[in-house]
């Protein structure tokens, strides 16, 4: 582990003391991860999902308070299970063309694996059991695990042993079944998991235990496994255990069940979007991106205000008073009645545009640089928020010459930003079908030519566009069967990539939702735009985003439609 | 512009393979679709401006609904299923006379729709006796319509009228939601005050039909900005809102039950799964209460579906005053 409090590693490499101090409580998180309903956790990669799931996990609100374990609150148990190891996902099964066979298999393995889990978790808590209920947790598990297990403190270990052992010897007698329709040996939910818990529950200290499952990464599941989960999220009774789900939303959600029936929002979970809604640096996420910076200043001993930390370049700042309040003036004029608001409005979309247009082609890149910029640049994703000031913290300390960094100057920042949008271009140029398994190449060059007509497009706005300038987020209009058929496995690739994100906001028509995409803003910084957007959305025809995927170029009619509304973005 | 269902997709596949005759039915069918989508369905709203949508969209959505609640055709004889798409076709234009009695006035346009020459008694009866119990009263006087049919045959074949009533019943019951009702029109006081409930009900609902998990959802998006908890007017009107909402899920549990009573096809719906979620505008209001969930279970003497004593945490004593803290929390 370095020093450098930017550190953006997985929640899952980060040590157990660093992750309390560094997560921000949200008590909302708190309400329904703690609660018995099963929960769903939605957001792009580096969102925080990992995080949120390990913060409620046991061992950790085990750490929280310096009370002894016989005094800690095991009303609720969370129990972490992560789906991107091999175990949750074996591949194996894949080999086998009988369906009821790999899906047994499946099973199997993943419900051992969520049995390991349980059982190293519960090794934490051994402690609290006496030797009564040691000794009656043996009784009950004999029937679990067929086998005797010692009534102390190291049955957990025993547990776990049993498992792997289990583990190992279907992996090695799994090609010499010789008969693929006999797999009375696999485990299920329902023959492990269920009485395991029911087992623990069985004892004194655990008796008004609830028990969440918390199941990360599930995207990584195997078809088989997700549509189990499904099924036991559609189990009604939570009075024993639940299901928190982490979900990468780089795929779409399958609500199918093994069964063939749906889970349903509301009725069998609750969703919680880590994709905060993000129009500016005072919205929901622009706050939590600045406590993170706060907190983790704090933890390293520096005591200085996130903005001050990463401060604005005060020639820029100064260019940009300069741009606004000459768009006041002007607008003031035009409107001598005109209240405050409307002025302020009108200045907000355009002073931006204006310093962005008055600068001359021949120009250095502006200086890119600022708390705001950085949080408009993470797109609202924490990752991104992290990377760049990891790598700008790691420059300052070169150029310190030993001394403590108590702000980063506004030209480290803007070589680090130019560096890492040149770097996400790089990416696209060179085709994501290096880094993709499911793309082709020539969806490479279509997503290519997509993002390089939408900087086109959105540098025209810019630069043309008369009431909103700074519109960066657009919707899909005049969409059909065949246009969908050929945009959207190349925005889903491009989502997948993180090279564009997608949210859900109202449309037009009252009540219902809409899809807004949004490119990953760390492009702007490389062709000398604004990476701050503003509220409202463009209307794109379906037909204008297939011709750019097809050319490169968008097509020369600008669309007139933009409606901006409070909560677009 | 008609886009067909997949029912009416599986129905032309089925009949196509039965050659000429086959042919010679789905062009029946696709004659009366197109009389009925242009000149009789749209008409409906003229004569009942404040109905809600009986138009094209509904029948498109019944026709939805009966493949979702069926899932695999197959197990209706192409005969029946070619009745069924039928007499979904047929149920409510009697509409176009008025509301009262609609149900009654099926034959009549079944007649000009198929002008003598092509006129098949045997299918008009089944047609109008199908579509005539999906509401009203039976022969004698109860709402029990479906214990009337009897099975029948057409073509030479068996067909099990009670089943096929029963689901273009229960297809039309949930056929419910914002679909067939207009925003605007509520907004802008565009329907008279008897029906405006009815709208705003429609407003607010959504149903799915479940059949893996064998049970039909019921979600509800009801929006508490406008209501002032210190006006009793407003209020009470609130309150009033609920309780319809509360009946109309208990009249769509009983029709749940009530078809599956008389088919084995709808067997597999086992309960009515309910949930409501209350918004202040834009802003989801934490889970007031948990999801309810309406089965088949009946404890002799006691009402067990009454909604306020099964769920007291629903009843109008902790319902509102709670509502209230949350509103206010929010503001």
């Amino acid at each position: 582990m370095n020093n450098n409090p930017f550190d953006f590693d997985g929640a899952k490499n980060l040590p157990d003391r660093l992750l309390i101090d560094w997560f921000i409580d949200d008590h909302n998180y708190s309400r329904f991860l703690r609660s018995s309903r099963n929960v769903l956790l939605l957001g792009h990669r580096g969102c925080g999902k990992s995080m949120t799931l390990l913060y409620y996990s046991l061992p950790l609100e085990l750490k929280k308070l310096d009370t002894p374990l016989e005094q800690k609150d095991l009303s609720h148990f969370g129990i972490y299970v992560s789906c991107s190891t091999p175990l949750a996902r074996r591949v194996d099964h894949d080999f086998f063309e009988d369906d009821k066979f790999s899906k047994a298999i499946s099973e199997h393995y993943f419900v051992l694996s969520i049995a390991v889990c349980i059982a190293e978790h519960c090794e934490h808590i051994v402690d609290v059991f006496d030797a009564e209920s040691l000794e009656e947790l043996k009784e009950e598990l004999f029937y679990v695990f067929d086998d005797e297990l010692p009534a102390d403190s190291s049955i957990f270990k025993s547990i776990k042993r049993a498992l792997n052992k289990e583990l190992r010897r279907t992996q090695e007698q799994f090609l010499s079944f010789e008969s693929r329709t006999d797999f009375t040996f696999a485990r299920t939910f329902y023959t492990l998991i269920v009485p395991f818990l029911g087992a623990l529950r069985s004892v004194a200290a655990l008796r008004d235990t609830h028990f969440s499952l918390m199941i990360d990464d599930a995207q990584d599941l195997n078809e088989d496994q997700r549509l189990m989960l499904n099924s036991w999220l559609s189990y009604r009774d939570h009075s024993v255990f639940s299901f928190k789900v982490a979900l990468a939303t780089v795929v779409d959600f399958d609500r199918k069940t093994s069964t063939g029936g749906s889970i349903i929002e509301g009725h069998d979970y609750i969703t919680i979007n880590l994709e905060q809604p993000f129009q500016n640096e005072s919205s929901q996420f622009g706050m939590l991106a600045r406590s993170i910076i706060e907190k983790r200043l704090k933890n390293i001993g520096v005591d200085v205000s996130p903005d001050e930390f990463f401060e604005e370049s005060p020639e820029f700042k100064a260019e940009l008073a300069v741009c606004w309040q000459e768009v006041v003036d002007k607008y003031t004029l035009e409107h001598p009645d005109a209240e405050k608001k409307q002025i302020n409005d009108y200045a907000y979309k355009q002073a931006r545009a204006l310093y962005f247009r008055r600068r001359s082609p021949k120009a250095n890149r502006p200086t890119y640089s600022g708390l705001d910029t950085l949080i408009h640049l993470s797109s609202g994703v924490v990752r991104n928020l992290l990377l760049p000031c990891y790598w700008m913290y790691d420059d300052a300390v070169s150029k310190s010459a030993g001394a403590v960094v108590t702000k980063i100057p506004p030209a480290i920042q803007f070589d680090v930003i130019m560096k890492e949008s040149e770097k996400l271009w790089s990416r696209v140029r060179d085709g994501l079908d290096r880094e993709l398994d499911d793309c082709s190449k020539e969806q490479a060059q279509l997503i290519f030519n997509l993002v390089s007509a939408l900087g086109d497009y959105f540098r025209d706005r810019l630069f043309n566009h008369a009431s909103e300038p700074r519109i960066i987020t657009f919707t899909v209009s005049e969409r059909t069967t065949d246009s969908d058929s050929r945009l959207l496995p190349v925005l889903g690739l491009m989502r997948k990539a993180q090279i564009m994100y997608r949210r859900s906001g109202p449309s037009k028509d009252a009540g219902r939702q809409e899809d807004y995409y949004t490119l990953n803003r760390l492009f702007w910084p490389a062709r000398g735009l604004d990476p701050h957007g503003q509220h409202g959305r463009a209307s794109i025809k379906a037909s204008a985003l297939i011709t750019s995927m097809m050319t490169g170029k968008f097509p020369t009619v600008v669309e007139p439609g933009t409606q901006g509304g409070l909560f677009d973005e | 512009m008609w886009e067909s269902s997949k029912i009416e997709d599986e129905l032309k596949q089925r009949l196509e393979s039965k050659g000429s005759a086959g042919d010679a039915l789905w062009g029946r069918y696709i004659s009366a679709r197109t009389l009925l989508t242009e000149q009789i369905l749209p008409w409906i709203r003229t004569n009942e401006a404040n109905l809600t949508d009986h138009g094209p969209e509904h029948i498109r959505n019944v026709l939805d609904n009966a493949h979702q609640l069926l899932g695999d055709t197959t197990r209706l004889t192409t005969e029946e299923l070619y009745i069924l798409c039928q007499s979904i076709l047929f149920h409510d234009v009697g509409n176009i006379f008025g509301r009262v009695k609609h149900n009654l006035k099926i034959n009549s346009i079944y007649g000009a729709v198929f002008n003598k020459l092509w006129l098949n008694r045997q299918e008009m009866a089944l047609v109008v006796s199908i579509g005539r119990s999906h509401s009203g009263k039976s022969s004698d006087g109860t709402n029990d319509t479906l214990k009337d049919l009897k099975d029948d045959f057409i073509f030479g074949s068996k067909v099990h009228v009670q089943g096929l009533a029963s689901i273009l019943r229960f297809a039309d019951e949930l056929a419910e939601g914002p679909q067939r009702t207009s925003t605007y029109m509520i907004e802008t006081a565009g329907f008279s005050n008897e029906s405006l409930i009815h709208h705003e009900y429609a407003q607010i609902t959504s149903v799915s039909i479940d059949l893996g998990g064998g049970r039909i959802a019921l979600t509800y998006h009801i929006d508490i900005e406008k209501i002032d908890f210190n006006d009793s007017a407003s209020l009470n009107n609130f309150c009033d809102f609920i309780k319809y909402i509360y009946y109309r899920i208990h009249k769509l549990d009983s029709e749940r039950r009530y078809c599956k009573h008389y088919s084995s096809l709808l067997e597999p719906f086992k309960k009515t799964s309910v949930f409501i979620t209350f918004w202040k505008g834009m802003e989801a209001l934490e889970s007031v209460a948990s999801p309810i969930e309406l089965d088949d279970l009946f404890i002799p003497g006691v009402d067990s579906k009454d909604i306020e004593k099964t769920h007291p945490e629903y009843g109008m004593d902790v319902l509102i005053p709670k509502l209230q803290k949350l509103s206010e929390e929010m503001e």
